[in-house]
């Protein structure tokens, strides 16, 4: 057994059986080793990955991978089905990475728009929801500016400062549906409030926060 | 379309995006989408994507196995892309004919000889999906040997290891270099790796047992025909026991010229890519 001097940039190579051998094999370092997505271009990983780039394929699961498994295992509970979720989630980004439009929305709002739509068609597909009982009796908290600013973008900001202007009731309509999934007649049932106000507070509440990001968009931040 | 019709249409839209319709509501928004095929689609969607960020308290890591699924899709996926536009051809003929279940990157098909491919397909259609691959292997887990063939299934790490010696043509053994990280204080061993067989095996004794839920041992292989910064992962696995131990290598990725074999140690379930922070052994391969 040959022993290093621990120094692993350059480790002496060991030749077939135990013949030492003269040329030295590099380690690469630890900070040439990390494929940091915003180190590689600045092209989106979505852009890169609609022009066949693989590292690109690589990277999109690295970068969003606890994203959509968070998100799919919020919704539909089962680890199972949420492992599937995740496959159908990335396979759908993938086909779709050409149809991202970095001047609508970021590459992370794609990404959670995508993996939404495939997680909400799975929850209607097998036509049961969540165990209600998980739904925690306490309104959210509009989240705090701190929190998004290191862990979200300027769009997840822009819809967490509009959450917090609605009234609470409505904030509650919301996270019941966007965040945990519910169905309006899930939200209906366990708020005890009515489908059609229900229905009025998601398509009311949703719109204010639509209004405030198309705003933003169209000023470019200057409104 | 009158007003009432385009609040309708906006609240079924926001409804989509909040939390799905059902079959009813799908057919009617689909009916007011055709009377208005120039209604925005996306916008409510879009908000809902960037208010579930918002309102998103944190995200967890999916499960190692998953990851490595998704891995292995991923690559499948890009191997079944056309070329890039402008770039020629790459000729898939040299007797093999493209395969979808083939795990590797476009751009080294080419450099894969057609008993890599051949070999890797095999290994892919006898092990499924993906090859889980975990746990302590000792010399009497047999069970626990996922090889290529039914007869070495059947044979314990250590018999397998032997008659991978014995029959590999193409069989290099290398001796493991120990680093100063303490799980390896008084490790020796050696690889055993056959790239026609795309497979091989680690021998331990010394390496410290671990507690598969404070660390794991993951191993890597370097390939000459891939970026260096992506090495082949090659499993995660513990250390039950001091004795010698065999570990059956199984990579996830065809290993086309195998130049260095690494083991970190690496946090429960193992990970994507190694910081390379607790690089405990590595074994060599130089050309003769």
């Amino acid at each position: 057994m040959k022993r290093s001097a621990g120094n692993l940039d350059s480790v002496t190579a060991l030749g077939v059986g135990t013949t030492p051998a003269s040329r030295p094999v590099t380690m690469p370092r630890p900070a040439d080793v990390q494929p940091r997505v915003d180190d590689v271009s600045t092209e989106s990983l979505l852009t890169r990955i609609a022009n066949g780039d693989p590292a690109a394929v690589q990277a999109c699961l690295q970068q969003y991978g606890g994203l959509v498994w968070s998100l799919a295992r919020r919704y539909l509970g089962n680890a199972a089905e949420t492992e599937d979720a995740v496959q159908e989630v990335f396979i759908e980004l993938w086909k779709s990475a050409g149809r991202f439009d970095g001047s609508k929305s970021s590459e992370q709002s794609f990404v959670a728009m995508v993996a939404r739509r495939r997680v909400i068609d799975r929850l209607r597909r097998r036509g049961r929801r969540l165990d209600l009982d998980t739904i925690d009796d306490e309104g959210p908290e509009p989240p705090s500016d701190e929190h998004i600013s290191i862990e979200r973008g300027a769009e997840a900001r822009l819809a967490a400062e509009s959450f917090a202007e609605l009234p609470p009731e409505r904030r509650r309509v919301l996270e019941l549906s966007v965040y945990k999934g519910l169905t309006h007649q899930e939200i209906s049932n366990t708020l005890e409030m009515p489908l059609g106000t229900v229905k009025s507070h998601i398509t009311r509440g949703l719109a204010y926060v639509r209004q405030r990001l198309e705003t933003e968009q169209s000023t470019g931040g200057e409104a | 379309m009158n007003a009432h019709l385009h609040s309708e249409l906006d609240t079924l839209l926001a409804l989509r995006a909040a939390c799905g319709l059902s079959a009813s509501e799908s057919e009617r928004l689909e009916s007011l989408l055709a009377a208005e095929p120039s209604a925005e689609h996306d916008g409510f969607d879009r908000a809902a994507a960037a208010l579930m960020l918002a309102l998103d308290r944190g995200t967890s890591q999916m499960p190692e196995t998953l990851q490595r699924q998704l891995r292995i899709a991923g690559d499948e996926w890009c191997e079944r892309q056309p070329e890039p536009a402008g770039e020629p051809q790459q000729s898939v003929d040299e007797g093999v004919e493209r395969n979808h279940n083939l795990v590797a990157f476009p751009e080294r098909r080419g450099s894969a000889p057609a008993w890599a491919v051949a070999a890797m397909a095999l290994l892919v259609a006898a092990l499924g999906w993906f090859p889980a691959f975990r746990g302590a292997v000792s010399p009497d887990t047999s069970s626990e040997l996922n090889g290529p063939t039914p007869a070495a299934a059947e044979l314990s790490p250590f018999d397998a290891r032997e008659a991978l010696l014995v029959a590999g043509t193409d069989v290099v053994t290398i001796e493991w270099t120990a680093t100063d990280d303490p799980t390896a204080s008084a490790a020796t061993g050696d690889v055993v790796w056959s790239a026609a067989e795309q497979r091989g095996f680690m021998r331990f004794a010394g390496l410290v047992p671990n507690d598969a839920n404070e660390f794991q041992y993951q191993l890597w292989i370097f390939d000459s025909a891939r970026d260096e910064r992506y090495p082949v992962d090659g499993g995660v696995f513990d250390i039950l026991e001091n004795g010698e131990v065999v570990v059956p290598i199984l990579p996830t990725l065809p290993v086309t010229d195998a130049t260095l074999f690494a083991v970190t140690v690496e946090r429960p379930g193992g990970v994507m890519v190694s910081s390379r922070e607790r690089i405990n052994l590595v074994a060599s391969v130089v050309a003769p």
